[in-house]
């Protein structure tokens, strides 16, 4: 088990092309924790965003009256890749995992196995 | 209570609206549907702009609305501005304190969250705030992000028009970074007490309690 800290930078360290990541708390839209990122990529404005990103998809899976949850989402940009991983441990209710890759550098297939393993080792 | 409220109402005839003000608020709404209304005021209470929502019918017990200019009545069919403008004031005293008794700086923002919702206050500049009202589902990163950036852009409004050359050849010009003295024909009449100014409020010293 690890904490958010040293998930987050274990993303930015091992997944390839990670330009930044995010914990975030869709409840609040606020990030428990960001690594990476900078002054031309604000993380929190990310996370504000993605969060509507979040919620929209759970609302209209509930009017869809789909009995299911959402394991991650992809979003694809012409140079980036954007994941969002929702938590799926008691602990990690209503948070989810966001990075952001540069697409030349990345391996979606490697980054999402990745991410995977992260989140399921993530303790908050 | 009410008839302070009143008193306040009446004296907002002085207060003339901040240009681009009332157009930040509104864009603001549009931008984010979620936040529910928006005020700015001076710190020392006074409104300068609001978008609280849609308008309600005047009320019919306010006599004292009758046969005032039309720019303040605009304001006066929401009734809701002005007690929110003198609490925000209020609020913001004791969040002064807080701050200085603490060290944290100068104060930035204030956040109420309650049990539907959110009462959130962001400095705009150092004589006005700009408070957003929020409902529970609120995305708070969001209301930070808008509030912020709006908030901002107030400031600088004021403070251009602050550099413009006062209007009005009869009252004093007003000293250069007053607080809430963002042109000389916002100054309330003279016999009202004024609290000073916030810098100075904020360099005095908590008193012990």
């Amino acid at each position: 088990m690890a904490n958010t800290e040293a998930s987050l930078k274990e993303a930015m360290g091992s997944i390839d092309g990670a330009i930044g990541v995010a914990l975030v708390d869709y409840t609040s839209g606020m990030a428990l924790g960001t690594v990476g990122g900078g002054k031309n990529f604000d993380l929190e404005v990310a996370a504000a965003g993605n969060t509507d990103v979040v919620r929209a998809k759970l609302r209209t899976m509930e009017h869809l009256g789909l009995q299911d949850e959402i394991e991650d989402i992809l979003i694809t940009l012409g140079t980036q890749y954007h994941l969002i991983r929702l938590l799926r441990a008691k602990s990690g209710n209503g948070l989810f995992l966001y990075i952001a890759l540069d697409a030349g550098k990345s391996n979606l297939a490697m980054a999402r196995h990745q991410l995977r393993r992260i989140e399921a080792h993530l303790e908050v | 209570m009410i008839s302070r409220f009143r008193q306040r109402a009446e004296r907002r005839v002085l207060v003339v609206a901040e240009p681009g003000v009332s157009e930040e608020l509104h864009g603001l709404l549009a931008r984010a549907p979620q936040i529910g209304g928006a005020l700015a005021a001076t710190v020392d209470g006074f409104v300068l702009a609001e978008a609280l929502g849609p308008a309600r019918p005047a009320q019919t017990g306010r006599p004292a609305q009758t046969g005032r200019p039309a720019q303040a009545a605009q304001t006066a069919q929401r009734p809701d501005a002005e007690p929110l403008a003198a609490l925000t004031a209020a609020a913001l005293g004791l969040a002064f304190r807080m701050n200085e008794a603490t060290g944290r700086g100068a104060f930035r923002e204030l956040l109420i969250h309650g049990e539907l919702g959110y009462v959130a206050t962001y400095a705009a500049g150092p004589s006005a705030v700009l408070t957003l009202l929020a409902d529970d589902r609120a995305n708070v990163g969001r209301l930070h992000l808008e509030g912020r950036r709006t908030a901002g852009r107030i400031g600088e409004a004021l403070a251009a028009s602050r550099h413009s050359p006062p209007p009005p050849p009869t009252s004093p010009p007003a000293p250069a970074g007053g607080w809430g003295e963002a042109g000389g024909a916002r100054t309330p009449p003279e016999d009202e007490p004024r609290r000073p100014p916030l810098e100075r409020r904020r360099r005095n010293p908590p008193s012990p309690m």
